[in-house]
């Protein structure tokens, strides 16, 4: 069987090891160009300079005059601009934008490697009619389909892991982010584990219709499903998120929630005291059934109005240190999936006529 | 032993079968050729006994074994060429054989090679732009370099040019009287069966008609035809019949033991039918059933 699964898919086994080994290779040169061009051109040594103002106002006479000075021919007041520090990432970022483009489609290549290895594998056996060639000579349909399945899904393995191990080079590529999951999709072994389900998922449609077509493009849009399933719905709770409340007694207007460094945020929304969620209609009907302090007066407080009326503010974030956890629980979800879809898939090949 | 063994074998395909209520007990070392219409079930049969498909009903046996078992040994003994002759169509033929050599428990890799070389074939060509005689003539030399106790053809000589086809069988003959395997193949075209067949099954919507020894069916028919007031003599029953105002042709089975036909003096013709008169007698019965 390996020099029939060879000869058959040497292209497909090839391209998916090397295509790997070649992407980890440029994301390796990719990581050395950005730390490079961020050191030549200081982009982290930089300190904001002090620009003189262009408008500002002056006493003239007892009274305040708006002037504005293109030329600066007049002392103008100067303050802290961080822009020629943004300016400064922004030109390091154009340099490595073919780098930053890569890690773009590094989030779809585990889906079309699944389509276009994985969709055919079976299905064009079945159009083409070679299965009954294959099912005649002495070899069991078990041996056979494990076999190709087996080698492709290694060779996606192989091409993944060296992915795997270039660790992470999107924070490198498009400098530090606030957030710690913000790469989460094109590292780790969750990365490893799409590459294998979509070949698994493919695979298993292109049998399931043995249309070549239907396996790629049907198994496209079920893996987008799943992919994105898993990110929206379950990886947010893979592990109850942090929630903050304040109780009402410590509301006021100068209270400040202070994001953990790296935490993947949720964003504000407001609960009743029992933790159950108030809906924005109910928010806006408070504020606005409230009245608003007289003309004179320091604006009224919405957050101890609100409070008053039984609802809060709610932050929720999961923290930085879960995030090899979340890996792991999001590669355990796909590798099961892998698994399942490979079971059925060898299952089907038995149990199904040529 | 028996080279196929069936009982009762059905396979649905939806609400369509293609195969029902069969029972068979073909006999190893014949040639056997399996007859009838498009759609009557013989690719069916085949598939079913080759393994590729399942049964839905029923039971089928080859060589003794269950083919549904997916058995390599069973695999190794008996070898299937279908009607598109499936091959690897980016292989090379030299490939091709490879992939049989490799597959394969036994394997006669100088004879398939030598097969191929003899039919002019050029072992580094792509199958895919090989005529379809050519192909057909790979597929063959695969399925008999397993040197299988049994071959199972479906219609090998479909789409193949008049001299080709009897190119074809002639080389089958050899190849089975050398090897000794057994050989059922489908056919639709009745020549081709009579000229090497020993045994047939005659198949029609899915059902067995007829299967037997070839000459003890004709042995077991007559043709007569006359006046239509002669009746049927004792002994025979219809088969089919052509009337036509008060005179008639019909193809006769024997009741058992053959009853002598006696002489008519009244223009009657009496003789054995010939088996071409036969198989197209067992088909319009069919179709006249079917069409009733």
């Amino acid at each position: 069987m390996t020099w029939l699964v060879w000869r058959q898919h040497r292209y497909e086994l090839l391209g998916l090891a090397l295509g790997g080994i070649l992407i980890a290779l440029a994301l390796v040169f990719g990581v050395a160009f950005a730390t490079a061009t961020r050191e030549q051109l200081g982009v982290d040594r930089c300190q904001p300079e002090m620009v003189p103002v262009q408008t500002f106002f002056v006493a003239v006479d007892g009274r305040w005059v708006l002037v504005s000075d293109p030329e600066r021919r007049l002392e103008a007041p100067r303050f802290p601009s961080n822009a020629n520090c943004v300016a400064l990432a922004v030109e390091a970022g154009n340099r490595v934008q073919p780098f930053r483009w890569l890690l773009v489609a590094l989030f779809f290549v585990p889906a079309f490697t699944g389509a276009f290895v994985g969709g055919p594998l079976f299905s064009r056996e079945f159009e083409r009619g070679t299965l009954r060639f294959a099912w005649a000579q002495g070899v069991t349909r078990m041996r056979w389909s494990a076999a190709k399945l087996g080698a492709l899904l290694l060779a996606g393995l192989l091409g993944a892991l060296a992915v795997l191990l270039v660790g992470s080079p999107a924070r490198a590529i498009n400098g530090s982010g606030p957030n710690a999951y913000a790469n989460f999709d094109i590292e780790g072994p969750a990365f490893v584990s799409y590459v294998l389900f979509a070949i698994a998922l493919c695979a298993f449609v292109g049998t399931m219709s043995r249309r070549i077509i239907t396996g790629v493009f049907v198994g496209l849009l079920l893996f987008g499903a799943a992919r994105l399933g898993v990110m929206y719905e379950l990886r947010p709770i893979f592990q109850p998120p942090v929630t903050v409340v304040y109780a009402a007694n410590e509301v006021d207007r100068w209270t400040r929630f202070t994001m953990p460094e790296g935490a993947w945020d949720f964003g504000i929304d407001f609960v009743d005291h029992e933790g159950q969620q108030v809906s924005s209609a109910r928010v806006n009907q408070v504020l606005r059934s409230e009245p608003q302090s007289p003309p004179g007066e320091m604006a009224r407080d919405d957050r101890k109005v609100l409070a008053a009326n039984d609802v809060f503010q709610r932050v929720r974030y999961q923290p930085a240190d879960r995030y090899d956890l979340f890996q792991w629980i999001e590669a355990t979800i796909f590798v099961v999936l892998s698994g399942v879809l490979v079971a059925g898939t060898l299952l089907l090949l038995r149990k199904r006529d040529a | 032993m028996y080279a196929v063994e069936a009982q009762g074998l059905g396979k649905q395909f939806g609400s369509f079968s293609a195969l029902r209520d069969c029972d068979l007990a073909l006999p190893a070392n014949k040639v056997i050729g399996l007859v009838g219409p498009n759609g009557a079930g013989k690719t069916t049969l085949l598939q079913l006994a080759a393994g590729l498909r399942y049964p839905t009903s029923g039971t089928i046996a080859v060589l003794g074994e269950s083919p549904s078992a997916n058995d390599p040994a069973l695999l190794a003994r008996m070898s299937f060429v279908g009607q598109e002759r499936p091959l690897y169509g980016d292989f090379s033929v030299a490939d091709n054989l490879e992939v049989a050599r490799r597959l394969n428990l036994h394997w006669d890799h100088a004879y398939a090679i030598a097969r191929v070389r003899r039919f002019g074939i050029p072992l580094d060509a792509k199958v895919r732009g090989l005529s379809t005689g050519q192909r057909a003539q790979v597929a063959l030399a695969i399925a008999i370099g397993k040197r299988p106790e049994l071959l199972l053809l479906d219609e090998p000589v479909a789409n193949l040019d008049p001299l080709a086809r009897v190119d074809m069988l002639e080389e089958l003959m050899t190849t089975v009287a050398a090897s000794g395997p057994t050989l059922i193949m489908s056919a639709n075209a009745l020549a081709d069966v009579d000229r090497v067949c020993e045994y047939i099954v005659i198949l029609t919507s899915g059902r067995v008609r007829l299967a037997g020894e070839i000459d003890e069916i004709t042995a077991g028919h007559a043709f007569i035809s006359g006046p239509r007031a002669e009746g049927i003599p004792a002994g025979w029953s219809v088969v089919d019949g052509r009337e036509a105002d008060r005179h008639g042709a019909w193809v006769l089975r024997a009741d058992g033991a053959r009853a002598p036909i006696e002489p008519r003096d009244n223009g009657t013709i009496a003789r054995s039918a010939t088996l071409e008169e036969i198989v197209l007698a067992y088909l319009r019965s069919a179709a006249t059933e079917a069409g009733s």
